[in-house]
């Protein structure tokens, strides 16, 4: 019995020295989300990259951030609104709908929908024909005109009417 | 017999003229949207063209670990103020923290302040970084990147030396060095004793 009781003793205190340092270590980073929060922040110190692909020494520093802020519990944009607070707007890699950089969400819609009619509005005006001057069918009047534009047959048809009795 | 000329509908030619003004009109407001943002692009200040000018206010808000809660430069007109810009992962700023601690001590009983303002950093790297080069001079996080932009600094580290009337009379890019950080503190600290 002792010498079951020694074992057990022993397994468990393997189990402890085994197992511990993976416990104290704590649930793997989720880094999916951290990925998908980080694609959506610039790097701070370079051009035109996105936190998720940079590899200096101050992305990898707010990369842990987001992660210490995601074990916290805040959500994905409580995250990137905490970044844009601390740092400042500039570091969100799509600038807010609001306030001065509404102008640049705004004015790229305004000059392609501006460009967009003015190109409909252009090709309309290539695929219509060339005015030309038209004449109404002629209006028989049963008169003979002696208006200047009248046709030489004119004189000629009223002759024939009146002859015939027609008129 | 009469024919009749049919003229041009006026309706076509009136399309086209509010057609014009509307194209008119939205170009004026593309324009205005462009200027509008240069306009905001030349504000932008680079911190060398502050030299010489009045040092911009701010307030800037110290780590937990000064008594303090923030500390504002016009509460300190009429001391020589050094403002200096750094950040835990800034490689160039090691060279020049030891020696900003030093000259701190050896200048805080003859009216000079130092200010560190930590750029673009998480606090818990920033208070990482003044522990382990012993920086006990007020410093604080940059919120919002409000001090660094209002300064136009072009990276970190850089350095403003602000006189006690409030003027920045040198902007430091880069570390500096001991020789010239002492000279220009001495000058200063001669020109306000002799004003004072």
């Amino acid at each position: 019995m002792r010498i079951l009781l020694s074992i057990v003793v022993i397994l468990f205190g393997l189990f402890i020295v085994i197992t511990g340092p993976a416990l104290a270590q704590g649930p793997e980073p989720n880094y999916d989300r951290i990925n998908d929060i980080a694609e959506n922040l610039n790097c701070p110190t370079c051009t035109g990259i996105n936190l998720a692909d940079c590899r200096t020494l101050t992305c990898e520093q707010w990369r842990d951030k987001i992660s210490e802020l995601v074990d916290e519990g805040y959500t994905n944009q409580e995250v990137l609104d905490y970044f844009s607070t601390q740092y400042g707007t500039q570091v969100l890699q799509e600038p807010p709908r609001s306030g001065f950089t509404l102008i640049l969400w705004v004015l790229p819609i305004i000059a392609l929908v501006a460009g967009g009619a003015w190109l409909i509005y252009t090709m309309r005006g290539w695929s219509r024909p060339e005015p030309a001057p038209a004449t109404a069918e002629p209006v028989s009047t049963g008169v003979a005109s002696s208006s200047p534009d009248s046709l030489p047959a004119d004189d000629y048809l009223s002759q024939v009417e009146h002859d015939l009795g027609l008129e | 017999m009469a024919h009749t000329t049919i003229s041009q509908p006026k309706e076509s030619s009136e399309k086209s003229t509010v057609g014009k003004t509307i194209f008119l009109i939205v170009g004026l407001v593309l324009l205005l949207g462009l200027f509008a943002v240069m306009a905001v692009n030349l504000q932008r200040v680079e911190s060398v063209d502050l030299q010489g000018n009045t040092a911009p206010e701010f307030t800037l808000p110290l780590f937990d670990q000064f008594e303090q809660e923030d500390i504002a430069l016009a509460d300190l007109r009429g001391q020589v103020v050094v403002v200096n810009f750094w950040a835990s992962w800034c490689v160039e700023c090691y060279k020049e923290a030891e020696l900003l601690e030093q000259a701190w001590q050896d200048y805080k009983d003859r009216g000079v302040m130092f200010v560190g303002v930590d750029h673009l950093d998480t606090d818990t790297e920033g208070l990482a970084y003044m522990e382990k080069y012993g920086i006990t001079y007020p410093s604080g996080p940059d919120i919002g990147d409000k001090i660094s932009q209002d300064y136009g600094i072009t990276g970190v580290p850089e350095t403003f030396f602000i006189d006690k009337g409030g003027n920045i009379v040198h902007v430091q890019i880069g570390p500096i060095g001991r020789a010239e950080l002492y000279a220009l503190l001495d000058k200063m600290v001669a020109q306000t004793s002799q004003e004072s």
